[in-house]
């Protein structure tokens, strides 16, 4: 019995806790069923010709990363962060030709 | 009352210090919400790490804690909160990987940061508790063993899934949340100093010594010690200590046994100890004169807890040993209230304290039934395991006035508690306490 009782304490008291924790995920995302939507920032350039994302992303470079993303592989960056669908239409120009994949005046100072 | 008010109390703050730390992580400028699913994942991960953390108060015997409840459902408690804390931490990962099935990619400890490697050790760390809790025996392992791995490992867990959070670094960004959580971690670890360094420092300035091992019937020992150098131990009839004998008070092999001796005397406590094959079959060779450890008193397993009309002993074995320690109390304090004792055993031979139970009647209103599971030759008392019929032969009218106490292995305890429950008794009428944790 004063095991069951220790059960059924515990019970009660994980089951505020789940509800708790339910209560902070809607106080932050108050919408269900947003979880298919992508939540790491967009990159908002092609990506052709920009394979090594340190670059420009490291963090001693030009744009760098949030410092917790620090010791993720390059291989990880585009497993959350997909090129935005204005990125994706810059590809291709209006003929259809594809578009040089970055600034040429960026490139031209570089060189 | 004033007990359920305590537990309640108890209860409340354990709430607060497991969520309340979470929703300060929404304090000043917080992150924004990266959907539902993911904040319900991320929440069970920090409630799950503050509900491990918080385990180590749990089983430090803080006696504040362990009073309004008994020590044994803390205990009890503490394994079934374990098992949901350790639920919440599967569900951290499965929540984030079914709600966004990309993330399992990242996982891989070879191309993701040390944080989550250590958030991935934390969580074996966690399992390797668990396993080695709910399967020791059929692990093979010793008790010994398993306390140091049980030890080694829930700090281990709990530090590298603090490492992990630190990693992850979203929630805990800013100073106050950063500062809290870290402030808890070291704090979670404050018990283990108490129970690992204060306490048994404390215990070496308390040292008792052997003065003898006297052997009982039923193949037990009593085993008495005496305070070296200071009053004693106060401690109510029925209530329990760790012992350590012949070790230091670091040592980690410890073992509960519960006070035989009267409540009344704080000079010579005696512990009643049978043997069954471990190391209470090393009891019998103890020297006179060896060093001995107390931790307790524990429990809530006592008549002073619990006033009534009179009170019924029900017990088999060596469940007579806090059973024997609240007559000698009650025969010290002259008390004349109503006592009657069912005694379950093999023969009259094994009947522990069989002639001390007999002066006993001549000082207390007490009688006793014993019941025989192998009855000798012209035996005319009761007879088999101890039941509801032949407690309802013995019990008085007013049965329901008294108070029970339930001492002896747990199918006695299981079937007794069936008993009396048919017999018409409340069952907060009946006070047992149970040990079987791993």
């Amino acid at each position: 019995v004063r095991e069951t009782y220790s059960v059924h304490l515990a019970t009660v008291t994980g089951t505020l806790i789940v509800l708790l924790a339910v209560l902070f995920a809607l106080i932050q995302s108050p919408t269900l069923f947003e979880t298919t939507a992508r939540v790491a920032a967009e990159i908002p350039h092609p990506l052709e010709g920009f394979k090594q994302c340190e670059s420009c992303h490291g963090l001693k470079a030009d744009i760098p990363y949030p410092i917790r993303h620090l010791g993720w592989s390059i291989e990880s960056c585009t497993r959350c962060h997909a090129p935005s669908d204005h990125a994706a239409a810059e590809r291709t120009d209006e003929y259809g030709r594809p578009r040089v994949a970055h600034g040429g005046a960026r490139m031209a100072k570089r060189e | 009352m004033r007990h359920l008010l305590y537990g309640t109390f108890w209860i409340g703050i354990y709430l607060i210090l497991t969520t309340a730390p979470v929703f300060v992580l929404l304090i000043g400028p917080s992150q924004p919400g990266r959907g539902f699913w993911r904040e319900l994942s991320v929440a069970l991960g920090f409630t799950g790490l503050a509900m491990t953390g918080l385990q180590f108060f749990l089983t430090g015997r803080f006696r504040a804690v362990t009073l309004p409840y008994g020590i044994d459902v803390v205990y009890h408690f503490h394994r079934a909160i374990s098992l949901i804390a350790f639920g919440f931490i599967v569900l951290h990962p499965v929540i984030l990987v079914l709600s966004y099935p990309g993330t399992v990619m990242l996982l891989n400890p070879a191309s993701s940061p040390w944080w989550i490697a250590a958030g991935l050790l934390a969580f074996l760390a966690f399992l390797a508790v668990i396993a080695t809790s709910l399967y020791r025996i059929a692990l093979g392992m010793s008790y010994e063993v398993w306390r140091v791995i049980h030890g080694v490992a829930a700090v281990a867990a709990v530090a590298l899934a603090c490492v992990h959070m630190l990693g992850v670094n979203y929630y805990v960004q800013g100073h106050i949340q950063r500062g809290l959580w870290i402030g808890m971690a070291v704090g979670w670890m404050l018990p283990l100093v108490y129970v690992r360094l204060v306490k048994p420092l404390m215990m070496l300035r308390r040292p008792y010594v052997v003065d003898g091992v006297t052997k009982e019937r039923g193949t037990s020992w009593s085993l008495a010690l005496r305070p070296d150098g200071h009053a004693g131990v106060q401690f109510r009839p029925g209530q329990f200590a760790w012992i350590r004998v012949g070790k230091s008070p670091f040592a980690v092999r410890e073992h509960p046994f519960s006070f035989s001796s009267s409540a009344m005397r704080m000079d010579r406590v005696a512990f009643t100890i049978k043997e069954l094959g471990d190391f209470t079959s090393t009891i019998g060779r103890v020297v006179p004169g060896t060093r001995a450890y107390l931790d307790g008193p524990h429990g809530a397993f006592s008549i002073d807890r619990h006033a009534a009309a009179g009170y019924v002993f029900i017990t088999g074995g060596v469940g007579i040993a806090p059973i024997i320690s609240m007559l000698r109390t009650l025969s010290d304090r002259r008390d004349r209230r109503p006592l009657l004792l069912f005694y379950g055993i093999n023969t009259p031979d094994e009947a522990t304290f069989r002639e001390e139970l007999e002066d006993l009647k001549k000082e207390l209103a007490l009688r006793i039934v014993y019941v025989l599971e192998k009855p000798v030759d012209g035996w005319e008392g009761e007879r088999g395991y101890i039941s509801a019929e032949i407690m309802a032969r013995h019990l008085p009218k007013d049965r329901t006035d008294l108070e029970y106490f339930v001492c002896g292995p747990q199918l006695m305890q299981h079937s007794v508690r069936q008993a009396l429950e048919m017999l018409g008794i409340p069952l907060d009428r009946v006070q047992s306490e149970s040990f079987h944790f791993v």
